[in-house]
């Protein structure tokens, strides 16, 4: 329903810039490299490259380890933030009720599946990037379109009361760790 | 399956924020659980909400709320699985079961043009547990009734339900002329005492005319059809805001509010619209001492009508000191009577 945000055309300004690149190593060891306005956008990522102190001229030389995301989510993570580095800032969230809709780019980015989905989602919030989170939360909640509560509960794997209710009395008859 | 509840409470919260408040509410509908979690993201947006209530040939429940360019509704209703039977052919969507977070049973289906169907043995005891559903998942009070041409007994035992839940509702369109019991009317006007601005039209016969003594203290009030507000009623209608049409009131009944007004009577009053036979100003100002005034300041009035600045007023003064202005406006081919009290 609302307007797709315009994406900015950053290859001129980028080049004209000369930015500053970071190396991040990936939990399976791969390197990625990411500008200084991409990186800005993962607050995890931004807290660590100022608290290490890398600067234009040593940033290459110190690869940025992040354990807990595999190279495949870290290249989904780059590819975003490098498209959305230079986006105007969000306003602020009033709680208000909006329905938006995800620009063709990021749907298309973001069209693996769910299993993929949730390790995404995973990184995501270790890296802390707002707005990649708010995208994919918007692929999730996608899928409830004309959805019954039954066709809900499965897709989201709610399970039924009375299976909420065999787990809690299957948990109490278990021996604690005294037992 | 996406595993949304192996989710961080954030991201999870976070994914139902993107859930369109139908969809939200379907999803509150799948398991104790769902519902605890939509309600905890449906409460944090409650003041976009309005939840009204239909008492007419079926009894529903309406969720309308705002998004960012507009209005938009579905709504919930109760039926008799009897009903069910009958109308099966025309909902496509399977049936389901739910026990609306522990109150059930009941069967539901819920359907693309925003309405959820549900069915119980008995249509008015699953009526109320429906209307607590929705006002648990939403935290809010009902905000608007409407009550026309329906059961008057079976809608009667939900409106007595409804009061003793919190909140008052804020509007009440109610239409009694349905109702031709007297004593069914009067079950019914004291099942609406606590709405905050009601809209009446009820068609009262003789014996209630002359034997009903009740109070009608409301923020607002407004009757049509209003032949029934004879001058002992209208002393016993002390509203913040009282617009009446189609009254028999003479210029002397007029005369005599006038002068109970005066002598300390109505402290609610604010404002008042009558529409009166035939309205003679200097009949009704008749015995009361009056400042005639030609420029009207609204400003120093609780309520004002939009009218003519060139209009005549009369400043009337009460024995406490507040002042009201009197004036006379034209409505159709009628006219009607107004006052409006000093702030």
């Amino acid at each position: 329903m609302s307007v797709e945000p315009e994406v900015p055309i950053v290859q001129v300004e980028e080049v004209r810039e000369n930015p500053v690149l970071y190396k991040i190593i990936s939990s399976d060891n791969h390197v990625f490299t990411i500008s200084e306005h991409a990186v800005k956008l993962s607050k995890t990522l931004w807290d660590l490259i100022t608290n290490l102190g890398l600067t234009a001229e040593n940033a290459l030389d110190n690869p940025i380890p992040v354990e807990n995301v595999n190279g495949k989510n870290m290249e989904t993570i780059v590819q975003f933030c490098e498209r959305h580095k230079y986006d105007e800032e969000e306003p602020e969230y009033t709680n208000y009720i909006r329905e938006f809709v995800l620009p063709e780019w990021d749907r298309q980015l973001l069209s693996i599946d769910n299993e993929e989905l949730f390790q995404l989602i995973l990184a995501t919030n270790y890296l802390d990037i707002q707005k990649l989170m708010d995208y994919c939360c918007r692929v999730i909640g996608d899928m409830a379109k004309d959805k019954t509560p039954e066709e809900l509960r499965i897709i989201y794997g709610i399970p039924t009361d009375a299976e909420d209710d065999a787990l809690e009395r299957s948990a109490s008859d278990s021996p604690g760790p005294s037992g | 399956m996406f595993p949304l509840l192996l989710l961080d409470p954030i991201s999870c919260e976070n994914v139902l924020n993107q859930l369109n408040p139908y969809e939200l509410f379907k999803f509150s509908l799948c398991s104790k659980i769902s519902n605890r979690l939509a309600r905890n993201v449906a409460v944090k947006v409650n003041d976009f909400f309005s939840l009204d209530i239909h008492l007419d040939d079926s009894y529903s429940i309406g969720i309308q709320y705002e998004t960012d360019h507009v209005f938009e509704y579905f709504s919930c209703r109760s039926n008799t699985i009897h009903n069910m039977l009958e109308g099966s052919s025309i909902l496509s969507k399977p049936m389901e079961n739910g026990k609306l977070n522990g109150n059930g049973p009941s069967m539901f289906r819920t359907s693309d043009e925003k309405s959820v169907e549900t069915y119980w043995e008995d249509e008015v005891v699953g009526f109320k547990l429906l209307i607590e559903y929705v006002m648990n998942l939403y935290d809010k009070p009902i905000d608007i009734l409407y009550f026309q041409k329906t059961d008057s007994l079976k809608s009667t035992e939900i409106l007595k339900w409804i009061n003793t839940r919190k909140g008052s509702i804020r509007f009440g369109h109610v239409d009694l002329c349905h109702v031709n019991s007297d004593q069914t009317l009067s079950l019914i006007l004291d099942q609406i005492k606590n709405v905050n601005e009601l809209d009446l039209v009820m068609l009262p016969g003789s014996e209630f005319i002359k034997n009903d003594t009740r109070k009608y203290e409301f923020k607002e009030l407004t009757i049509t059809n209003g032949y029934w507000v004879t001058l002992p009623r209208l002393v016993n209608m002390n509203c913040n805001i009282l617009n009446v049409s189609g009254t028999e009131l003479t210029n002397s009944d007029v005369n005599s509010f006038l002068k109970m007004w005066i002598n300390g009577g109505f402290d609610k009053i604010k404002l008042m619209s009558l529409n009166v036979l035939e309205v003679d100003i200097l009949k009704i100002l008749e015995g009361i001492q009056y400042q005639e005034k030609n420029n009207y300041s609204g400003e120093s009035f609780s309520v004002s009508l939009d009218i003519n600045k060139n209009d005549i007023f009369y400043i009337i003064c009460r024995t406490d000191g507040l002042v009201a202005s009197i004036y006379v406006t034209k409505f159709g081919k009628h006219l009607v009577f107004n006052m409006e009290v000093e702030k």
